[in-house]
């Protein structure tokens, strides 16, 4: 079977939820994504300029705080150097991830794992609760640590054609 | 490794299958609809639609003529089934509409149809300095009054704590008793929208209003505010032309449910995240399954998941569809002011009123309309004997100021209206539908100005494009004749989408290019319902006949 981007996608979002983070938001290739976080420079009452990570999820740490992590697949390795930009130009604005905190933020009615947006708010650029994951298709399955994006920690999750066609 | 894409589990799929599930929007949506059918499961297959329709085979064609469908069920023979449309997006302005073109196609063919979309939703955007000014008020009994009031329509904190409103439930008890200082029509909305969004106890089921608490954020420079998008006018608009249709095809809305928990997160909407039953399903960002979401007509009492999977399997094994309880979409006061009908478009009195009107609908004699373009244009060439006198024609306006292509949402906001204001019930069947047999005529006016009136190339360069294009050794200069040839020689899938449901749906498009104020050049095709009863062209029309199986 031909392997696509959403073979990356689905396996990572099932290794994120087995590690015990919630998936929030999946955005399939050719399809509608419902977390979109508008870019500063455009931002208007449409979002018409915007962020679609491929998947956003939350993870709880050992320390019971929690992270967000924003995602982006690609099947190819070598396509994920736009990814990477793309990551970059959302890491320097301060202003959409804290849009994309305040999007799961808590309040009365709503989720149990959430944000005190009042207290992230608070935090200075590069210290947010944010972290970034790349994800592809790789010779074997690894996972390993990238170079700070904008202070934020990357890392690349790698998936073997076998891990992928298994799920 | 072959290159048929699939995550559907091995007994899903058929080594025979008898159905075809037929995808545009994602892979992922043609398996839920195969996971989740009775009918389908372990006896269909998915293929993804051709974006070339020349390969689709010639029995679909038809179905995919004007725009393509999500999905498309259709047999292992490519026999059609039915056709699905899934959107996330609710109603701003027009847009609702946009997809009706393809519902269209569906119909006149007798092919049945479903519709999932969020009739009611959440939606998250900038806050105005109104309610930016709310968050600095010190008195928090204030404060929160003026939080409660801007979650409801037409109530002014600031005005009703003035007059003595000091709490929440004071302020419900005003809206029941109708005590606020309000205009009759204003406090009936108003206590219209209470008892749907906040008490909610009717045999519907509303979506929860905004906690007021929950209205108006912060967020590093700017402010958000969140607040209910109930239906308007435009939704109105097509869940009539839904019920129209259906009463002569099964052609069904199905309600997308949002809920508060997800407010922020999703602006409400309710996917599958994890499906623990169909793994294949899960972090696909798909609709829910069946029974997971609450039952929104309690009459019928299933969810409208279920329903609209109760309906696809009808339709396919062939049998009636059951009651659906689709007549809540237009029953008066359940989603819409029972008067809405009356703000769908206005008759006019002067042919003068289509040149100041904005964008919008309106209803003008074929006199008037004559008169309009007559009295602009002094091009003795636009050939205005075709009007008809004695005719009422729907004119929809539009107004543009750029150059961006006229396809979406007007293609299916033509549709719409060749439906819900062109038609009887008596009207809507395969035969009368092609032949447009309509009572009253169809206009597409559109105003260009600034860039728009000096680039946009709707319509006469878009017709000599297409021409040009579609009949290379073709000689006419003139517009018009230019779309006779196009109409006789041409399926209708060939013709770029910018002028396709355009030509298709109007009986005359009328281009107002205005450079300036006494600087206005006028552009005026006749459309196909128009050559059509002039006998100009015929049913058997390359263009017609590529509509119809």
């Amino acid at each position: 079977m031909k392997l696509t981007e959403e073979h990356v996608a689905r396996k990572l979002a099932k290794l994120l939820a087995l590690q015990g983070s919630e998936i929030i938001a999946v955005h399939p290739p050719g399809g509608q994504g419902p977390f979109v976080i508008p870019k500063v420079a455009k931002l208007d009452n449409i979002e018409r300029s915007s962020y679609h990570p491929d998947i956003v999820a939350i993870r709880t740490n050992s320390n019971g705080s929690i992270t967000l992590i924003i995602v982006e697949c690609k099947l190819e390795e070598s396509d994920l150097l736009s990814d990477i930009a793309k990551l970059t130009e959302l890491a320097k604005s301060h202003e959409s991830l804290l849009y994309a905190l305040y999007r799961c933020s808590s309040f009365e009615k709503g989720p149990k794992t959430a944000f005190d947006f009042n207290a992230v708010s608070n935090l200075s650029t590069g210290h947010l609760p944010i972290e970034f994951v790349l994800a592809c298709k790789s010779n074997e399955s690894s996972i390993k640590a990238l170079q700070d994006i904008e202070k934020y920690k990357a890392t690349l999750f790698t998936f073997s054609e076998y891990d992928l066609l298994e799920y | 490794m072959s290159d048929e894409v699939s995550f559907l589990p091995k007994n899903f799929i058929s080594e025979i299958p008898k159905y075809l599930v037929w995808w545009t929007g994602t892979l992922g949506q043609a398996e839920w609809l195969i996971s989740h059918s009775n009918e389908l499961r372990g006896c269909a297959v998915t293929k993804e639609c051709p974006k070339d329709l020349e390969s689709l085979p010639l029995k679909l064609r038809p179905l995919m003529a004007l725009e393509q469908p999500d999905l498309l069920i259709s047999t292992i023979d490519n026999k059609p089934l039915i056709s699905i449309e899934i959107t996330e997006q609710q109603e701003f302005g027009t847009n609702s509409q946009q997809r009706i073109a393809r519902f269209w196609s569906a119909v006149v063919n007798k092919i049945p149809s479903a519709y999932l979309l969020p009739i009611e939703s959440y939606q998250i955007e900038k806050a105005s300095s109104t309610d930016i000014k709310i968050l600095s008020e010190e008195n928090k009994r204030k404060k929160d009054i003026m939080l409660a009031s801007a979650t409801l329509p037409d109530v002014s904190g600031e005005k009703i704590w003035n007059e003595g409103v000091k709490t929440e439930s004071e302020l419900y008890a005003a809206i029941e008793n109708k005590t606020l200082k309000l205009t009759d029509k204003k406090a009936e909305s108003l206590l219209s929208f209470y008892e749907k969004y906040i008490v909610n106890e009717s045999e519907v089921l509303h979506i929860q209003n905004i906690d007021p608490k929950d209205y108006v954020a912060r967020v590093g420079s700017n402010y958000y505010k969140s607040y209910i998008r109930t239906p308007k006018v435009t939704s109105s608009m097509i869940l009539n032309w839904f019920d129209k249709c259906s009463k002569y095809v099964p052609t069904y809305a199905f309600k997308l449910h949002s809920a508060y928990e997800w407010l922020f997160r999703t602006n409400g909407m309710v996917h599958t995240i994890e499906d623990k039953y169909y793994p294949h399903l899960s972090y696909r960002n798909l609709p829910p399954a069946p029974g997971s979401t609450p039952v929104i007509n309690k009459s019928i009492g299933k969810d409208e998941i279920t329903l609209f999977f109760e309906m696809v399997d009808s339709v396919i094994s062939n049998k009636k569809v059951k009651n659906l309880g689709r007549e809540m979409f237009i029953s008066k006061n359940i989603y819409f002011d029972h008067e809405i009908e009356n703000s769908w478009r206005s008759k006019i009195e002067n042919y003068k009123e289509i040149f100041e009107s904005g964008s919008a609908d309106l209803v003008v004699t074929g006199v008037q309309l004559q008169e309009a373009i007559s009295k602009t244009s002094a091009n003795s060439e636009l050939n205005l004997k075709m009007i008809e006198n004695d005719r009422e024609y729907n004119i929809f306006k539009i107004n543009c100021n750029v150059k961006r292509a006229l396809s979406d949402p007007y293609s299916g906001a033509l549709a719409t209206r060749d439906i819900i204001f062109c038609r009887d019930l008596n009207q809507i069947e395969a035969d009368k539908l092609i032949k447009f047999e309509r009572n009253q005529g169809l206009v597409f006016w559109v105003s260009l100005r600034k860039s728009g009136a000096e680039k946009n190339s709707f319509i006469y360069k878009a017709i000599q494009q297409n021409y040009q294009k579609l009949i290379p050794n073709g000689k006419s200069k003139n517009p018009q004749s230019q779309v006779i040839e196009l109409a006789n020689q041409v399926r209708a899938e060939e013709l770029s989408k910018e002028i396709r449901s355009h030509l298709i749906f109007s009986d005359f498009i009328v281009v107002e290019r205005i450079f300036s104020k006494n600087n206005i050049k006028m552009e005026f095709i006749a459309g196909i319902p128009t050559l059509l009863r002039d006998k100009i062209i015929y049913q058997d029309s390359t263009l017609l006949k590529s509509l119809l199986i």
